[in-house]
C-alpha cells in the first residue's frame, strides 16, 4: 500500500484525517492522505471535475464511509458515524430543499428534531432568516424562489444548526456570475461574523481565491499543494497547478551546468540546481514590455497578435518569432503608452518572478 | 389558433369519455328516482328507492364499507412497502421486483380467485399442509368461504396495481432533501414521516382509492369465494338488475354506495394531509 500522503499542519485542528481514503471498486476517487483542518479557517478543495472534491466532503460530513483511515472532529473518532450523529452540515450542490415545507419550516427543521424549545427555536430561525436577507420570505414555498433566494435558504437551514464544520458543494455553482460574486461577499461576511469553520469545494479557482483562507487543490483523487491563494499563485508545485490556479505562460526547457537552454527563449539565463528538464513558469503579469533603460533576466523581442481590454488591465498575445505565443498583462496607469496589434517590440521579466519546475 | 387545435385534439377523449360515462351515469341517475311497475319503467319521480335502499341493505352498505376500507388500508400498506423498498433498498433488484409484481398481473382477476380457491379450500394446501404438520385435526372450513378469503383474493389482485402510483410518487422524490435530513438528525422514521410521506401523498391517495373503489364495487369476489354470509352490496346490485329486472332499485343502491365512498375517499384525503402537515 502507498504512504499515506502527509500534509497535516500543527495547531488546533478541528478535523484530522488520517490515512482516510476511498475507492468505489478499482476506481480510487480519493488516495490515502493524512489532513487538518484547523478552527475558523475557511478552506477550499480546489480541483477539476471528477477529482474527488465531493468524496472527500462526504467522507468529512459522514455520507460516504472511507475505505481505510480515521476522521476526527473535535477530538472524537467519528470515522464510523452517519451525518447525523456529527456536528457537521453540509449544503448540497442542487440544495436539497423541503418541497412540502415554507422556508421557515424548512430553516426550522433541524431545530425542531433537536427538540428545541419553540421561544428559542423561533428566535435563532428568525436570526438566521435576516442573515441571509430572507425577512418577507418565511412563508414561501421553495418552488416559488428564485435559485439565489433558494441557496440561501439552504445555507440558513444549515448554519441555524451551528455546525462546528460547515460543508459546502459547489453551491454557488448554479447562479449566474453577478448572484455568484454577491454570494461570495456574503459568505466571507458572514464568516467573518459568526466563525466557524468552512470548507468550500469547487472547480472555479477564482472563487477559491476570493473565500477561502486556506486552498487544497486536488487532482486525480490526491491534494497536490496546499497554502493560501497567494502562496498558490506565486510559487505553484506542478504544471497541473500553475495551470489551474490562475493563467501562466509555461516554458519547457533543461538546465544544464547552471544554464538554462530553451527553444522557445532566445536567451541563456543561468540557474542554480542539478541538471534536468525543467519548465519555467511565468505569470502574464509578471512580464512587461522592455523599458531600454532596464535590464532583464529574460528578454525577446515580438510582435502583438491582439489585445484585449478589461477596464483595470489589458491583455495582450505576443506572438515571438518563432510562433511561440505569450500571454501578458499590463495594469494601466494614464501614463503608460499601450502597443497597438501587429507592432513589434521587446518584452522581459526578472528570473525572481518566475518559478522554475524540475522535471514530473 | 391553439385553443382550437387544443379542442381538436381533445374531442375525440371528450367524446368517449361523454359517451360511455357521462350519459350511462346520467341516465342511471335519473332512474334511480323512477319505477318499475309491471315490469315496465314508469317515470313517477319519487326518494321510495332511497329509503328501500336505507331500509334493507343498510347492513350490506356497512359491511361492504368495512370489508372495503380493510382491503385498501391493507392494499395501500403493503403496496408502499413493496414501492419504499423497490426506490431506496432493493438497488438494482428494484426493477426487478416491480418486474415479478407487473407479471403476477397476468392471468387476470378469475385465475387468482381459483388460485385462491386451491389454497384456502378444505382440501386445499394451506388446510393440508396444517393437518401434516399437526396444527389442526380436521380441515378448517371456515378459510374459504368467508370474509378472509375476499380480503385475501382482492389484496392479491389489487396489490400490483396499488403498486403503480405509489412506485411513481417515491421515483419522483429526490434523494437530496433525504440525505439533508438525515444531516440534520433526522432518523430513518422521521425521515419517512417528515420528507417522505408528505411528498408521495397524491399517490397514496391513488392507491387507495383504486383498492377502496374496486373492492367496494366488486361482485364476483364474494360470490366465488366469500361464502353465504358475505354478501357485498355489489351483489345485491347485480341481483337488481339481472334477476329482478328492477333497474331504479340498482341504480339506487349503486349511487348511495357511490356517494358513501366518495365521501370516505374525501375523509381519507383530509386525514392524510392533516397529519402528514408539516407543523
Ligand atoms: N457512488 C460512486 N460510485 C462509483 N464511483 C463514484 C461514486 N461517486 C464518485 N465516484 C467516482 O469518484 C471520482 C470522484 O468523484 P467526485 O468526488 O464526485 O468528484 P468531484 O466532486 O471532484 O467532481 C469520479 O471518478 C467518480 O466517477
Ligand atoms: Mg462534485
Amino acid at each position: 500500500m502507498r504512504e499515506a500522503k502527509t500534509s497535516a499542519t500543527t495547531g488546533k485542528a478541528i478535523v484530522r484525517m488520517r490515512g482516510l481514503s476511498k475507492s468505489f471498486g478499482d476506481n480510487v476517487a480519493f488516495h490515502p492522505h493524512d489532513l487538518d483542518i484547523q478552527e475558523g479557517e475557511f478552506l477550499a478543495l480546489l480541483g477539476p471535475s471528477g477529482c474527488g472534491k465531493t468524496t472527500l466532503l462526504k467522507m468529512i460530513g459522514g455520507f460516504l464511509a472511507p475505505t481505510t483511515g480515521t476522521i476526527e472532529i473535535s477530538g472524537e473518532d467519528v470515522t464510523r458515524y452517519g451525518p447525523e450523529k456529527r456536528r457537521t452540515n453540509l449544503v448540497f450542490q442542487g440544495y436539497g430543499l423541503f418541497p412540502h415545507m415554507t422556508v421557515r419550516q424548512n430553516v426550522a427543521y433541524g431545530l425542531k428534531l433537536a427538540q428545541t424549545p419553540k421561544k428559542q427555536m423561533d428566535e435563532k430561525t428568525d436570526r438566521m432568516l435576516s442573515l441571509v436577507h430572507l425577512d418577507g420570505y418565511e412563508n414561501r414555498m421553495p418552488q416559488a424562489l428564485s435559485g439565489g433566494q433558494a441557496q440561501r435558504v439552504a445555507l440558513a437551514r444549515a448554519l441555524v444548526m451551528e455546525p462546528t464544520v460547515l460543508l459546502m458543494d459547489e453551491c454557488l455553482s448554479a447562479l449566474d456570475l453577478q448572484l455568484r460574486k454577491e454570494m461570495q461577499d456574503e459568505l466571507r461576511t458572514i464568516h467573518a461574523a459568526l466563525g466557524g469553520t468552512y470548507v468550500f469545494v469547487t472547480h472555479d479557482q477564482n472563487e477559491a481565491m476570493s473565500l477561502a483562507t486556506r486552498i487544497a487543490v486536488m487532482k486525480d483523487g490526491n491534494i497536490v499543494q496546499q497554502g493560501s491563494a497567494k502562496d498558490i499563485y506565486e510559487n505553484p508545485a506542478s504544471r497541473f497547478v500553475a495551470g489551474f490556479v490562475g493563467e501562466a505562460n509555461m516554458i519547457k526547457g533543461r538546465r544544464a551546468g547552471g544554464q538554462i537552454h530553451a527553444p522557445d527563449l532566445q536567451c541563456a539565463v543561468t540557474s542554480d540546481g542539478v541538471d534536468c528538464d525543467i519548465t519555467i513558469v511565468i505569470r502574464p503579469d509578471v512580464i512587461e514590455f522592455a523599458n531600454p533603460e532596464l535590464q532583464y533576466d529574460f528578454a525577446m523581442l515580438g510582435t502583438v497578435q491582439s489585445k484585449t481590454y478589461f477596464g483595470s488591465h489589458l491583455s495582450y498575445d505576443v506572438d515571438l518569432d518563432h510562433g511561440r505565443t505569450i500571454k501578458l498583462t499590463q495594469t494601466l496607469s494614464p501614463a503608460d503608452s499601450t502597443p497597438e496589434v501587429g507592432q513589434q517590440l521587446r518584452i522581459g521579466w526578472n528570473a525572481d518572478r518566475c518559478k522554475i519546475l524540475e522535471a514530473e | 389558433m391553439q385553443d382550437q387545435k387544443t379542442k381538436i385534439l381533445l374531442a375525440p377523449a371528450a367524446l368517449v369519455f361523454t359517451g360511455l360515462f357521462v350519459v350511462p351515469l346520467s341516465y342511471f341517475f335519473v332512474i334511480s328516482f323512477w319505477r318499475i311497475r309491471l315490469y315496465k319503467l314508469v317515470q313517477d319521480f319519487s326518494f321510495s328507492n332511497y329509503v328501500s335502499v336505507f331500509q334493507e341493505y343498510m347492513h350490506a352498505a356497512v359491511f361492504t364499507f368495512f370489508i372495503s376500507l380493510t382491503i385498501a388500508i391493507v392494499t395501500t400498506f403493503l403496496a408502499f412497502a413493496i414501492a419504499y423498498l423497490v426506490r431506496f433498498k432493493a438497488g438494482r433488484f428494484g426493477p426487478f421486483i416491480l418486474y415479478i409484481a407487473m407479471v403476477t398481473m397476468f392471468g387476470g382477476y378469475l385465475v387468482k380467485i381459483y388460485a385462491w380457491k386451491t389454497i384456502l379450500g378444505t382440501n386445499g394446501i394451506l388446510n393440508s399442509a396444517m393437518l401434516w404438520v399437526g396444527m389442526i385435526d380436521e380441515p378448517l372450513s371456515w378459510l374459504l368461504y368467508s370474509p378472509v378469503a375476499v380480503v385475501l383474493t382482492l389484496l392479491h389482485f389489487l396489490l400490483p396495481l396499488a403498486l403503480l402510483p405509489l412506485v411513481g410518487a417515491l421515483n419522483s422524490i429526490t434523494d437530496d432533501p433525504i440525505l439533508v435530513a438525515r444531516d440534520l438528525g433526522a432518523t430513518g422514521y422521521r425521515t419517512l414521516v417528515d420528507i417522505i410521506l408528505p411528498q408521495c401523498q397524491p399517490g397514496i391517495v391513488s392507491a387507495f382509492a383504486l383498492s377502496f373503489f374496486i373492492s367496494a364495487g366488486d361482485y364476483v369476489t364474494p360470490r366465488l369465494v366469500g361464502g353465504p354470509d358475505t354478501f357485498m352490496v355489489g351483489n345485491f346490485i347485480e341481483s337488481q338488475f339481472v334477476n329482478r329486472l328492477n333497474a331504479p332499485l340498482g341504480a339506487a343502491l349503486a349511487f348511495s354506495t357511490l356517494t358513501i365512498c366518495l365521501i370516505a375517499l374525501a375523509l381519507f384525503r383530509i386525514l392524510l394531509s392533516r397529519s402528514l402537515a408539516p407543523k
